[in-house]
């Protein structure tokens, strides 16, 4: 920055702050927001006025609480499923050469592309075969569509660039893949 | 990057080698099987659904209509139908505008973001605020702003004198798609700027010391130096940003509801699929939706290749 | 970092248990879906609270969107997947057509109760020989006006959609120049959605222009009455109302009434309690008026709503349910809410009785505009209705946002309303 010209010098701190004000204004507002009494709501103002009354509805009158452990709850059963699904398809896929890796490592990202209103019909469908409509399977189920390909994507790149000769020593000292996967990948 | 398994079959078909693929073939089938699950049978049953009359209300009974979803000379079908079409424009017009702003943008704020400051870390951590608030919260949350009565962007605008009355930002046909696009770049930006900057992070620094040292002025630097340097990352990030935006529903749905000047692809195929109730119309839309998405990235990755084969690593 | 392959199944196997809750044999818990915000959610819980308490059964609350075209989105699908985790659902007047089939037959609980109801709407509710859902309040599109604005500039309810128009603009400019620079003239619903089919039918309809699709299903919305009408209508925007109003549901517009911003609104008689509740700071300057006449032969009209209580086929306490809905819907409990909320009955004797004349006085004085409500066509394009509604309000929101002219726009939604009908209604 010592190279900068004067002007710049001065402008930057002002575009830093743009940048960021911009990026985290409608946050604060709406922060701002929730903290406003009910009365107050239809009139604009800046400052935050302490009122938690908003808060306090939101967890008396809709169950959030629960809500919320649903979401932790799908979270932690998708994240799982998709990490333990994608280790062991990206090993495969980082690893070993075979006929046809890139053509599925294309397709496997083409999923990710899916405009999800494209399986909304025979999703819908499946899930009310299942009977698992509206609860929380249903919505792992959903979620899975989201988070596999992208995951396996990820550890696939990361696989690539696990240095070979661990591997090779493993092989030497007479390891089958899957005992690779589990020892030496994480 | 080069892939250092290929050595490994380079000397054909050792023991170890197949083994290897067995193995392989074994770690990629229950991935394979819950990815068909998921999304390899709903999307087969979307197309086999556009086929047909199913209705929502009772989806296991249907006829097989052939391609009358598409176009009939009775009543018209997708193909014909002003709606598709307006969908179809209000969907490219997003894509178009919006990933242009968010790469200019982003990459401003990625050139900032790549200068060493004091407190550099706070504000990369600001900046991802946007990106990590789900959709449907910031959505919400722009929709309040943006209330015509009510809203802090009106009142700002009326203090500081730029409007002389609110502006119905989400209702009037003009604006509205402005609105969704704002939003949208709101959002967005942070992601391409992070892209561009892991792209700007790994340029070699020589290039900028000579021209330091040559005494060329900065913005000559950024455009025959940095641009063409950053130009795959900004590239790979274009593409990732366009596909994203071609299949949006949340925000556009969230904000305008089903208004016919901002519906898109998505937003058309659900009204039909779920308001209408009309499973066959409904899928044959999300089939056109799905053939244009896939159409468009076999394209880039075709023209892809053809660019990377002349890159120079 | 090991993954055990078990955890997962095991979790999801909890997973799959834990959602569906355990029922004994004598008391049942059933789960009733009726408002989302407020003072409808409030009302309805302390009825069913009530009903629990002395049948000894539980009674869940499920909240659901506020938007009816969501709601309706949502219970298509919840029926659709067959799903039991809704008994008791508070269905639209126009939708027992769309969801019939999914709802029991409630006329072996009744009693014979549904003799005592307003008898247009029972036939509305009967699909099939099979009364699928009770009535439970009745509304119908009214005005309101600000009794103290219009004394104190000497005016008096307006009759037809042009005193309307005049003498809006008349006390919006006075009262702009005093310095009140937030007041608009009239405000309603004008968002792309059901609520906009409303308003616009009552336009068109007071102007004498039908009812979109008459009884035998034919397409009669192009006619130069309903021209007329639109007009008036896309007259009002930027001039007596804002713009904004393109956005408006039933709750923007009473936010804007309801905080003095403007001198009459078009809502239903639910916001009449609100208006008068202590926070409010129009209490006891309202006044309640049937919708202006399109002219001196046109007629006061108000669309019908409206809304009832069915009971889901795939409940499994269904005789308990339908307990509820009997309970609810009875003369005592729909007295309660016409007092406490200004929910019309649909039961003709309480009209006449003294309490609830005294909460809401314009039930007396407006009863003829509840009797006589003009209906959207939802019986005669029974599962095309949504399409025929979409198109409606999407024709009347390009009109109201100056994008086509009425005839235009009309004369494109009769060939497209036709195009519906090929397809079967």
């Amino acid at each position: 920055m010592k190279s900068w010209s004067l002007p710049a010098r001065i402008g930057f701190p002002f575009l830093l702050l743009a940048i960021a004000l911009f990026a985290v204004f409608p946050f604060y507002y709406a922060i701002v927001s929730s903290l406003k009494a009910p009365t107050e709501l239809f009139t604009v103002s800046y400052a935050p006025s302490l009122n938690f009354s908003n808060y306090a509805s939101v967890f008396a009158e809709q169950p959030f609480g629960r809500n919320i452990l649903n979401s932790v709850v799908v979270a932690v059963v998708v994240v799982a499923l998709s990490l333990g699904l994608g280790v062991t398809a990206a090993f495969a896929l980082g690893r070993v050469q075979f006929r046809g890796r890139a053509a599925l490592l294309l397709t496997i990202l083409g999923v990710s592309m899916f405009p999800q209103v494209a399986v909304l019909s025979g999703m819908f469908e499946l899930i009310r075969a299942l009977g698992i409509y509206n609860s929380l399977p249903g919505l792992v189920l959903a979620n899975l569509i989201l988070t596999l390909p992208f995951t396996v994507w990820v550890l696939t790149t990361f696989m690539r660039e696990l240095p070979k000769e661990l591997e090779e020593a493993a092989y030497v000292d007479g390891a089958t893949p899957l005992i690779v996967v589990r020892r030496v990948g994480p | 990057m080069t892939d250092r398994s290929d050595h490994a079959t380079a000397s054909g078909g050792s023991e170890l080698t197949r083994a290897k693929v067995r193995s392989a073939l074994l770690f990629l089938a229950p991935m394979l099987v819950v990815l068909f699950l998921v999304a390899g049978w709903p999307l087969i049953r979307t197309i086999w659904f556009s086929f047909t009359d199913a209705s929502l209300t009772n989806i296991g009974e249907y006829n097989f209509i052939g391609f009358d979803n598409f176009y009939n000379s009775e009543w018209g079908g997708l193909l014909s139908d002003p709606d598709w079409w307006r969908a179809v424009w209000n969907t490219l017009r997003f894509a178009v505008i919006s990933v242009s702003i968010e790469t200019v943008l982003g990459l401003i704020v990625a050139l900032a973001l790549n200068v060493q400051f004091p407190g550099r870390g706070w504000v990369r951590a600001a900046i991802l605020i946007p990106w990590a608030i789900p959709t449907i919260v910031s959505a919400k949350m722009w929709s309040w702003m943006l209330h015509d009565q009510f809203g802090m962007l009106n009142d700002l605008g009326m203090r500081l004198g730029m409007l002389a009355e609110p502006v119905a930002w989400t209702a009037s046909p003009d604006t509205a798609m402005m609105a969704v696009i704002m939003v949208d770049v709101w959002k967005t930006t942070p992601f391409m700027a992070l892209l561009i900057l892991a792209g700007l992070q790994m340029l070699p620094s020589d290039c900028y010391e000579a021209a330091r040292v040559d005494g060329i002025h900065p913005v000559r630097v950024f455009f025959r130096v940095t641009l063409p340097l950053v130009y795959p990352a900004l590239m790979v990030a274009v593409i990732f940003r366009a596909l994203d935006a071609l299949r949006i529903f949340d925000l556009i749905y969230v904000l305008t509801s089903n208004s016919k000047d901002t519906m898109t692809m998505s937003v058309y195929a659900r009204q039909q699929l779920v308001d209408f109730q009309d499973v066959g119309y409904g899928s044959a839309a999300s089939t056109m939706l799905f053939l244009i998405i896939a159409g468009l990235t076999i394209a880039y990755i075709t023209l892809g290749k053809v660019k990377l084969g002349g890159d120079v690593r | 970092m090991r993954l055990s392959a078990r955890f997962p199944t095991a979790l999801a196997a909890a997973l799959i248990a834990a959602p569906f809750s355990v029922t004994t044999a004598s008391a049942a818990n059933v789960s009733l879906s009726c408002g989302a915000v407020g003072a409808e959610l409030e009302l309805c819980r302390q009825g069913a609270e009530a009903w629990a308490a002395k049948t000894g059964n539980t009674v869940t609350i499920v909240s659901t969107p506020n938007s009816t075209t969501e709601r309706l989105a949502l219970y298509q699908q919840l029926l659709a997947a067959g799903a039991k985790d809704i008994d008791v659902f508070q269905i639209d007047v126009i939708w027992p057509g769309i969801l019939g089939a999914h709802f029991i037959d409630l006329a072996p609980y009744s009693g014979g109760a549904e003799a005592a109801h307003f008898p247009a709407i029972v036939e509305n509710n009967t699909i099939g020989g099979e009364l699928k859902a009770m009535p439970w309040y009745t509304d119908a599109g009214v005005l309101y006006y600000r009794a103290d604005l219009l004394e104190k500039h000497g005016r008096t309810p307006p009759a037809t959609w042009a005193d309307l128009t005049e003498t809006a603009q008349a006390i919006q400019d006075a009262e702009r120049a005093e310095g009140n620079a937030g007041m608009w003239g009239y405000v309603f619903q004008g968002r792309a959605y059901e609520g906009l089919t409303c308003n616009a039918l009552e336009w068109i309809d007071s102007f004498g222009g039908g009812e979109i699709v008459d009884a035998s299903g034919a397409v009669t919305i192009n006619n130069p009455a309903a021209v007329q009408a639109l007009d008036a209508a896309a007259g009002w925007v930027k001039t007596i109302t804002p713009e904004g109003v393109l956005n408006y549901a039933e709750e923007e517009a009473r936010g804007v009434f309801q905080s003095g911003n403007a001198v009459f609104m078009r809502n239903w008689p639910y916001a009449w309690s609100l208006a008068n509740s202590d926070d409010s700071p129009i209490k006891g300057k309202v006044g309640v008026a049937p919708l202006p006449k399109g002219g001196a032969e046109g007629k006061h009209t108000g669309t019908l709503g409206g809304w009832q209580l069915a009971v889901s086929k795939y409940s499994e306490h269904a005789e308990v349910a339908a307990d509820l809905v009997m309970y609810l819907t009875s003369p005592e409990e729909q007295k309660r809410r016409a007092i406490e909320g200004s929910y019309n009955p649909t039961i003709a004797e309480l009209y006449s009785d003294a309490e609830v004349l005294a909460a809401a006085p314009f039930f007396g004085d407006l009863y003829s505009t509840f009797t006589s409500a003009v209906a959207r066509p939802s019986r005669v394009t029974g599962e095309k209705y949504n399409r025929v509604s979409t198109s409606f309000w999407n024709a009347v929101h390009s009109v109201m946002s100056g994008q086509s002219t009425a005839e235009a726009s009309l004369a494109s939604l009769e060939s497209e309303l036709n195009g519906v009908k090929r397809r079967g209604w």
